[in-house]
Formats: structure tokens, sequence, C-alpha cells
């Protein structure tokens, strides 16, 4: 179990450099919506920390299509489904190490982001961090399920996407909730519990659903 | 009492009760849906605030009802093939989940003609519409899962797990763009919508119901004819490969 989280975890980052990429995209894209809306400091400091929200989602989706895929092409995944190891736990590896290769440096480069371009936030960061974190571990467990269910399909990267995207609109509206009452002053909490509670049922079911969507895939003659 | 509803699985056993059932929907919708249209366009009153056009709401309260009624046979035809593997609930989701997509999108369609008169904008991003744009996107990804795979099978067991995943997760959706819209936005636009009066005259009621019974035997019709075209083409594709 452990080699397995290891070796995806490996693969993710040495030898795609997942991490780098997910901290390039992050810095590329919150670039190109500044461009877009224009530079002014207020405007920004009202919308980054939901900017942050919707390009963390977009950067979940990066390396979704190596989680399982070469497993599957290379017939990796069928010794998965027979070896003694139950494959949902394989699953949670995977997601685990998607989240760490991808969804922690975006939520790290999020925070840093959100930090730097509004003033006076210093307090607040750690919850909004928190956030980012529970959010972008919500995405990546719907993630190893859409991966699953592309699994050997055409167009894949599309479907990705179009699946992955209504599914995240719970974390997506919590954590962008707990961003906008933490900016109000508020208390982050209630906001922050509802995304910890979708949080610990995706991450806990996630891995079922996608063991059972790749058994299905792999044993449907 | 003891209903075989396995017995409906066989595919000969469906085409007979598509047989039976056919002309009788068919004659159903068109008085229906004629009784409907007439009732909602010219006998029943216009509203006291929105005048006549309330009357876009005798489409599309029904084609609301029927986007999230297809949703859910698709939800039980899912669970019905993956627990029974009965291959006709497959076809029934290739069938179904364009008719429930047609459904959707009729309904955001005549809400946003509704919504430019009334509220002045094509587009709010209230928690009803919001929600239904966000039911607009699973129906295309699921449909779009069952078209992308080589073998038909793979494609339909596939879009039965995500219509599994959808229906655990609309409630969630539905609930958490309610609770964002009420954040950013006061409920100024939804209380103008007819529906939302706690009693709606029995004049309106009437038309409604009558129109959302014919739109209903309506869809079953353009369902059980794609049904039958399914398991057609189903069969044309076993007997080439053999």
């Amino acid at each position: 179990m452990k080699t397995i989280f290891i070796r995806m975890l490996a693969r993710l980052t040495r030898a795609q450099g997942l991490h780098v990429q997910a901290l390039l995209f992050f810095a590329l894209a919150i670039t190109a919506v500044v461009f877009a809306v224009g530079s002014e400091p207020v405007l920004l400091a009202s919308l980054m920390p939901g900017i942050a929200w919707a390009v963390l989602l977009l950067s979940a989706l990066l390396g979704l299509g190596d989680v399982l895929e070469p497993d599957w092409a290379d017939g990796t995944l069928d010794d998965m489904l027979l070896s003694a190891r139950p494959l949902p736990a394989l699953m949670a590896a995977k997601m685990l190490a998607h989240w760490l290769a991808t969804g922690l440096p975006a939520s790290i480069a999020a925070t840093l982001c959100v930090g730097i371009m509004v003033p006076n936030t210093a307090s607040t960061l750690p919850a909004l961090f928190a956030g980012y974190a529970l959010g972008s571990l919500c995405f990546s467990a719907i993630g190893i399920m859409a991966a699953a269910l592309v699994l050997g399909s055409r167009r894949a990267a599309t479907l990705l996407a179009v699946i992955v995207m209504p599914l995240c609109v719970p974390p997506l509206i919590f954590g962008a909730g707990q961003a906008a009452s933490t900016q109000m002053g508020a208390s982050p909490e209630a906001a922050l519990f509802l995304l910890a509670a979708f949080s610990c049922a995706s991450v806990t079911l996630a891995p079922f659903a996608a063991a059972a969507i790749t058994r299905m895939k792999v044993t449907t003659p | 009492m003891k209903l075989n509803l396995s017995y409906f699985a066989n595919p000969a056993h469906f085409e007979k009760l598509a047989k039976f059932l056919m002309p009788v929907l068919v004659v159903a919708s068109t008085l229906l849906l004629a009784y409907g249209l007439c009732d909602a366009l010219l006998l029943s009153p216009p509203d006291y605030q929105q005048g006549e056009a309330v009357r876009i709401m005798y489409l599309h309260v029904p084609s609301a009802w029927l986007s999230m009624a297809i949703y859910m046979a698709c939800g039980i035809a899912a669970i019905t093939l993956i627990v029974w593997k009965h291959t006709l609930a497959e076809l029934f989701l290739r069938a179904a989940l364009p008719a429930g997509a047609a459904a959707t999108a009729l309904c955001l369609l005549t809400g946003m003609l509704w919504g430019k008169p009334m509220w002045g904008t094509w587009w709010v991003w209230d928690a009803r519409l919001t929600s239904m744009l966000i039911l607009m996107f699973i129906y295309i990804g699921t449909i779009a899962l069952t078209d992308a795979f080589d073998r038909p099978e793979q494609g339909g067991t596939a879009a039965a797990w995500l219509t599994i995943i959808g229906l655990i997760n609309l409630p969630v959706i539905k609930y958490s763009v309610t609770w964002w819209s009420t954040l950013h936005q006061p409920s100024s636009f939804g209380s103008n919508n007819g529906m939302m009066k706690p009693a709606i005259s029995g004049d309106m009621l009437r038309p409604l119901l009558v129109m959302g019974l014919g739109l209903t035997c309506y869809a079953a019709i353009i369902i059980i004819t794609r049904l039958r075209a399914e398991i057609i083409a189903r069969r044309l594709a076993v007997s080439g490969a053999k």
C-alpha cells in the first residue's frame, strides 16, 4: 500500500513534475485573470479569494488523466485488481497522491497569493488555507471517480472537465462562502464546517465508488 | 401482490407493452395538450402582476418537473443496470438522458424568455436558475460519457455510475446553490415568480396540471420511441458483429 502511494507520488511529481506544473498553471491563470479584469487593487482585493478558488478547481483537473490511465494502459490495474490489497485502499492512495501533487501546492500558492494581494489578511490566512486544502481534497476525491469513469474513453480530457465541474459545485460554493465571510469580517467557521463535512463524505466514499467503477471497467467483457 | 418487473426487462415483452402503450399515450397527450394549450393560452386569467407573460409558466414549470422526473427515472434505471445488469436499463438510459436534457434546455430557455420581460434581464444567478444550469451540465456530461467508448456497454455502465453519483449529489448541489444565492443576493427576484405565491389560483393550477400531464405523456412517447430504436440498433450491432 505504502509502495503504491510512494510510486504514485513519485510518478506524478518526479517523472511528470506535476507539482511544478500545478504551481506554474496557478501563477499563469491568476496573471491572466488579473490582465483580464484590470489591476485595480481594491477590485482585486475583493475578487482574489474567489478567483483563487476557481483556479484551484481548474488546477485539480491537471494530472487527473495521469492518475489511472497509464496503469490501465499497461495492465498494472489488472494486477491491482488481483492483488490481496483492497482496491478502495489503492484508490485512496492514488487520490491522496494526486492531492499532494496538485491540490496541496496550489492551495499554498492560493493562500500566498491572497496574502500578498489583499492587505491586512495575515490573521485570516490559516483559516483560508484550511479552506483551500479541504476544498482541493474534495476536488481530488471527485476527480478520482471521474478518472475511473473515463478510463478507456475517447476525449478523456474534455469528459473529465464536464464530469468534475458540476459535482464540484458544493465545495466551491462553501469555500467561496468562507472566503467571503472572512472578508466581511464574519466568522469563517460555518462555511469551513460545511466544507469539512463535504470533504469527509467525499474522501471516504469516493475511493469505494472509484474502485467499483474500475472493477466494472476491467471485468466488463 | 407480486409484480414481476424483470418480465419487462425482456425486450420482446417490452415491445408488446410498447405496442399497447403507444396509441394510448399518443391519444392522451394529444387531447391533454390540445385542451391544456387552449386553457393556458386563452381561458386562464392573466396574472395580476405579470399580465399575459405568466402564460410562459404553463410550459416552463412542466418542463422543470419533467427534467427532474426524467433524471429520477434515469437514476432508477442506473441502479437497475448496476445491480441486475438488465441491458434494457442501459438502453433506457441512452433513450431517456437526451430527452431529460431537452426538457432542461426547454426549462432554461423558457425561463430566460420569461425573465426578460419580468426581471428585465435574460439571466440572473438565482438559486433555481443556477441549479437548473448545473443539472444541464450533469445531463451533458452523462450523455457525452455514454458515447465515449468503443464498446457501447461500457459507456452505458459508466453513464449509469455517473447518474447514481449525480443522484446523490443533486440535493447537496441544490442546497448549496440556495445557500450561495441567499448569501450573495437577497431574494428580490424570486418573489415575483408566479409559483412562489402562497396559493396559486385554481384557474391557473388546472391548465398547469393538464399541461404537466400532457407533456409527461409526450415525453413518454419520445422515450419509448427512442428506446425501441435503441433496441433495434443494438440488435443490428450484435448481429453485425457475429
